[in-house]
């Protein structure tokens, strides 16, 4: 086990290391498991799964909600920014937030595809995320039929 | 490399998110929203027919009603169209009175279809007596009710139920008479 103070270290898929206080570390569960099954003070922590600029973009994000004296105000603008990233960006990070179990950074990055989908016609929600209309135009309209509740 | 990984390289977007992803986006959503995306193209169309959970909350009953249209209507093509599972349920309405029957027809389908986690609050002026399938569930684990009363039939047993949560609601015994009532 380690002791109190010590830096944890993840090393990323692409061999980028990020060197991490225990105690923001620790809040993953997944962390959590592996520093109580190992000892951690000499060794670093894989994390097979995600890379280098992903987990730039993770632990900037725990970094700023672990803030000692943060404001709901001043995380809201950071989350705001925090978001300002490529659809395929946003997966990335959801993929890692999933394998590092963390919830709220999951719930976050859905909120924001979802913001970005939301009240948009159809034909723009197409556009934006490169939405292939593979229906004829036949079996589109009988789609808009069957679910013509959905359209009024 | 990870299968994970690999995903995450070729996804470019939104339609290459896995299917669990774009589930999650669209149980976000209020139903109607969710069910126009059907019409964006095949993809989505699978996404949204299989999609595991199904919420008809205050936001669907209010859209429903605004178009004047029949919420059982709806739920019932809904369920029809749907070709998965259909691991939760959760039919909380406020403002719109359901019949029995609409209600029984609705359980009776995801007792067939998965269902897993069940909530039914229904604020009807009189209470809703839950059918007796609901009982013999192998799949159900977690049911949440309000405003509903329970009869128990003989040799009653939630096969798998880990949670129970009751609000309103009440226990009648063969007789109607009350076993256990719940008004907070």
């Amino acid at each position: 086990m380690m002791s109190l103070g010590k830096l944890i270290t993840l090393k990323t898929n692409d061999n980028e290391e990020f060197k991490l206080d225990k105690t923001v570390a620790v809040k993953l569960e997944i962390i959590k498991n592996i520093v109580q099954d190992v000892d951690c003070t000499s060794n670093v922590i894989p994390l097979p799964n995600i890379d280098g600029k992903t987990m730039t973009k993770v632990v900037k994000y725990w970094k700023k909600h672990s803030e000692e004296g943060v404001t709901e105000v001043q995380l809201k603008n950071f989350d705001q920014d925090f978001l300002k990233m490529s659809h395929s960006e946003l997966h990335d990070v959801h993929l890692a937030a999933k394998y590092l179990d963390d919830n709220q950074l999951k719930e976050v990055i859905i909120q924001e595809f979802l913001d970005r989908i939301k009240g948009k016609p159809i034909e723009e929600i197409r556009e934006v995320f490169g939405i292939v209309n593979d229906y004829t135009p036949e079996e589109e309209e009988e789609v808009r039929r069957e679910n013509a509740w959905a359209f009024e | 490399m990870s299968e994970v990984a690999r995903n995450a390289r070729k996804s470019t977007t939104i339609g290459d998110l896995p299917n669990c992803i774009l589930h999650t986006i669209l149980e976000f959503m209020p139903i109607q929203d969710a069910g126009r995306t059907s019409v964006l193209s095949k993809k989505w169309m699978h996404i949204w027919s299989t999609l595991p959970h199904l919420v008809f909350g205050p936001l669907f009953f209010k859209y429903v009603s605004n178009i004047g249209a029949s919420a059982a209507t709806i739920i019932h093509k809904i369920l029809m169209q749907h070709t998965g599972n259909i691991m939760g349920f959760h039919l909380i309405s406020i403002t719109c009175k359901l019949a029995q029957s609409d209600v029984d027809q609705c359980i009776i389908f995801i007792s067939k279809h998965g269902i897993k986690n069940l909530t039914l609050d229904m604020a009807n002026d009189e209470n809703y007596m839950l059918p007796n399938r609901i009982f013999t569930c192998a799949t159900l684990t977690h049911l949440k009710l309000s405003r509903c009363i329970f009869k128990l039939p003989d040799g009653t047993k939630f096969p798998n139920l880990v949670s129970l949560q009751l609000e309103h609601s009440e226990i009648v015994n063969h007789q109607g008479s009350a076993l256990l009532s719940f008004k907070a």
